[in-house]
């Protein structure tokens, strides 16, 4: 019970964290970057001792308890430690390098990863436990992919890029390449990532960007495909919120069960907006006035 | 009223020991074009980012005086707003671009504006047009060559219609073929438009003719100068000027056609002319033997059946345009790939420096990125050590990474090391090419410099295609090119390639 009141605040301190780094972006006020960080700090060491609270308080189901006080759902300690460990990293390079505007994208990230797993195991359950808890588990499974499929796809070209670069100029002046050598090659790919981040962000201030009310050159129109997309995702979301909860099991069993036909329209409906997006290849210098 | 004006402006970097600009007043009025040259790390990007705010505002450290630009003070107006004011284009071609689509690129700005959409219709076109960028609309920014980069760099600055025009040396990443087609851009909007422009290029010779005033920068110090004046006291400069200055013509002429125009009218034409026997290569020991290589890439061979032989002692220059195979060529014989067919014998061990030298170096200090190096490789690095790498301009990075890699080679095989490289600092790297040269060492340089070139190199080979179509000493091989000639060999002939060799 501890440990859960633990991670409660904890939360409630990353949430804090991230609204004030949010605010930061919009109006940079000196104090706000050192207050988040503070913040994200509390956060962080109240949700490091809860794991060490759940690990004490039973020996052996410790682990499966941490992070969450509870021992329903084994996914949402993985994703409670993940969101710890990627705050743990951030303060460590925002101690080094100074970078509060990374700061304002990882709070609200650990926020969105925490909170729909978080509902999951508070109160609610007990009110209305089947509805919330598959809303809550693909909302919260959903925030933390589209997170990490929006980073990869942001970012892992031409970090993939920096880094084929960094190993080949390690190996042009005669030094370790291999996974041994991974540690040495991480610095100089962060600082390549950052200097392009900058550079990036130099390049739209000397734009313009952001000092006024933009407008827009190609307007997005609403076109069939559109609207097959957005009925099909809310159709996804309604039909998996109205299935029974089932435990989370980690284990594939050898037997697979009869396939279940409201679930089978569910990954159905999922998959519509990929298989229209890959069907459909928009052209976006069409779509001017 | 001036465009820009400058008040007593001097700049500190957060944490570095000494100023990056000090005490610089001066003033642009409406038409003007301002040539800013300057050596590596003097200041010039520093000062041209103190134009649109991005110093301090984006960079933090201590600023003092103002600089006025549309009669915004910059220190009260953030660079999204003076943006709106002045049109900049960074030295990186890759490094400045938002969107995907060039179309797109070109209206970022006009959207920050909030223009309606059939202005920013009307002004892409009219960009396109004044830039000569119709065949790039559709293409996707990341498919441009890096020329191609810099022109729709410039063209989505100039729809803006900014007061002024702000370009950080837009051709030191570039080809000379590449580089021409962007400063003819730049010329031709001055020309037609009367665009106030504030340029800093290193290719002095090309641009010198059309400005009205040449600021040089030292140490962060500024020299406001008309052009011959500034010209005639040294610094970069056109290679006609130097030899202007040695045959006493007055006025100094700026560009090639004056000094053609003088040389005329005075009837100057050196003689004797120069025998083919000089400049004979050099007769070491062979260190480097390559035999029919060829490579191809998924799509297009690179190098087809390149036969060479590289000995002790010489400094070679391998010239051509981009896409001839030059990189492949060197990045075979330094064995960072392997040749599909044919064999490449070194003799001794080479190292090849990619043209990016950034990368190469990613130590904390310059201090660490030297350890276990011998004193004489150090010695010229004596007052960077405590510095880090990424903060030295691009010239300086070179200069290491170069010494660096140098170091522990026989055959150096460098990919254009002068890129972007200043007067003073491209002697340097002559002389030290030619010391290690002198001690025994094999050199292999692919270069656009044909000036730097002829003044280092004891042999040029010329590629195209992948194959190696000329191959002999500078006076023979790059006298009789149109394209690969020294402004001295375009403007007396005869051999001649230098303005210090010319007999007067």
């Amino acid at each position: 019970m501890a440990a859960t009141i633990l991670v409660h605040v904890a939360l409630l301190a990353y949430a804090a964290a991230a609204a004030t780094y949010l605010a930061w972006l919009v109006r940079p006020r000196e104090w706000l970057v050192p207050a988040g960080r503070a913040l994200l700090l509390a956060g962080l060491l109240l949700h490091l001792t809860s794991f060490g609270a759940a690990v004490s308080l039973a020996h052996g189901e410790g682990l499966a308890r941490a992070g969450f006080g509870s021992d329903a759902w084994k996914g949402g300690q993985l994703f409670s430690l993940l969101a710890a460990a990627t705050v743990a990293g951030y303060l460590v390079l925002d101690f080094r390098y100074g970078l509060p505007v990374a700061g304002a994208f990882v709070a609200p990230v650990t926020v969105a990863v925490m909170v729909p797993a978080h509902l999951v195991h508070s109160g609610t359950r007990a009110i209305a436990p089947a509805l919330t808890h598959s809303t809550a588990l693909a909302l919260h499974v959903g925030s933390a992919a589209a997170g990490t499929a929006a980073l990869a796809l942001a970012f892992a070209p031409k970090t993939l890029a920096a880094f084929q670069a960094i190993r080949e100029a390690r190996q042009l002046r005669g030094q370790r390449t291999g996974w041994r050598a991974a540690p040495a090659l991480l610095l100089p790919l962060l600082l390549t990532t950052l200097e392009r981040a900058l550079q990036y962000g130099e390049s739209l201030d000397a734009r313009g960007f952001g000092s006024g009310r933009r407008s827009r050159y190609r307007p997005f129109h609403w076109t069939a495909a559109d609207l097959l997309v957005v009925i099909a995702s809310l159709g996804a979301i309604v039909v998996i919120a109205l299935l029974p909860a089932v435990a989370y099991n980690p284990y594939v069993d050898l037997v697979p069960a009869a396939p279940d036909p409201d679930r089978l329209l569910a990954v159905a409906l999922v998959a519509v907006p990929a298989v229209t997006a890959s069907l459909l290849r928009v052209d976006h210098a069409r779509h001017r006035a | 009223m001036p465009v820009i004006a400058l008040d007593a402006v001097s700049y500190r970097y957060p944490e570095a020991d000494r100023p990056a600009l000090s005490d610089i007043t001066t003033a642009v009025d409406p038409g003007e074009v301002i040539l800013l040259r300057g050596p590596s790390g003097s200041g010039k990007s520093t000062l041209l980012r103190c134009l649109n705010g991005l110093v301090p505002h984006s960079t933090g450290g201590q600023f003092r005086g103002r600089v006025v630009v549309c009669g915004l003070d910059t220190r009260s107006h953030p660079p999204r707003e003076l943006g709106t004011h002045v049109g900049f284009v960074f030295q990186h071609p890759d490094a400045q671009f938002v969107l995907e689509d060039v179309e797109a690129e070109l209206a970022f700005g006009l959207e920050n504006l909030g223009l309606s959409r059939p202005l920013m219709r009307k002004r892409v076109e009219e960009v396109i047009d004044q830039v000569g960028i119709n065949p790039l609309r559709r293409r996707r920014i990341d498919t441009l060559s890096g020329g191609e980069r810099q022109r729709v760099a410039i063209a989505a600055a100039v729809a803006m219609h900014p007061d002024a025009l702000v370009l950080d040396e837009p051709t030191s990443q570039l080809d000379p073929q590449a580089a021409e087609d962007v400063l003819q851009v730049v010329l031709r909007l001055v020309a037609e438009l009367g665009m106030t422009t504030v340029i800093a290029e290193h290719r002095v010779e090309r641009i010198a003719p059309f400005v009205d005033r040449i600021w040089t920068l030292d140490a962060g110090v500024l020299r406001d100068q008309p052009p011959r004046i500034a010209l005639a006291e040294g610094g970069a400069r056109p290679p006609v000027v130097d030899l202007a200055l040695r045959a006493g013509w007055t006025p100094i002429p700026l560009g090639l056609r004056d000094a053609r125009v003088h040389a005329q009218r005075i009837g100057f034409s050196p003689s004797p002319a120069r025998g083919a026997g000089q400049g004979e290569g050099v007769r070491g020991p062979t260190i480097c033997r390559v035999d029919g290589v060829h490579h191809r890439y998924d799509t297009a061979p690179a190098v087809q059946g390149v036969s060479l032989t590289l000995r002790r002692g010489e400094v070679v220059a391998l010239m051509g345009r981009n896409g001839s195979g030059k990189t492949t060529l060197l990045k075979l014989i330094g064995g960072a790939m392997r040749p599909q067919r044919g064999t490449v014998t070194n003799e001794g061990v080479a190292a090849y420096v990619p043209q990016d030298a950034d990368s190469l170096l990613f130590a904390a200090s310059v201090d660490e990125e030297l350890r276990g190096q011998s004193e004489e490789v150090v010695a010229p690095f004596a007052a960077w050590l405590h510095r880090y790498p990424r903060d030295l301009s691009s010239g300086e990075r070179q200069q290491l990474a170069i010494a660096l890699m140098g170091a522990r080679a026989d055959l150096l095989l460098l990919d254009e090391p002068t890129r972007g490289l200043d007067p003073q600092v491209k002697r340097a790297l002559s002389a030290y090419l030619q010391t290690r040269a002198g001690a025994g060492a094999g050199i292999l340089v692919a270069t656009h410099d044909v000036e730097w070139a002829a003044r280092t190199a004891g042999r040029i080979l010329l590629m195209a295609d992948g194959e190696i179509y000329a191959d002999g000493p500078p006076a023979s091989v790059l006298s009789d090119s149109l394209v690969f000639a020294t402004q001295i060999s375009k403007l007396v002939g005869g051999g001649w390639l230098l303005p210090e060799e010319v007999p007067l």
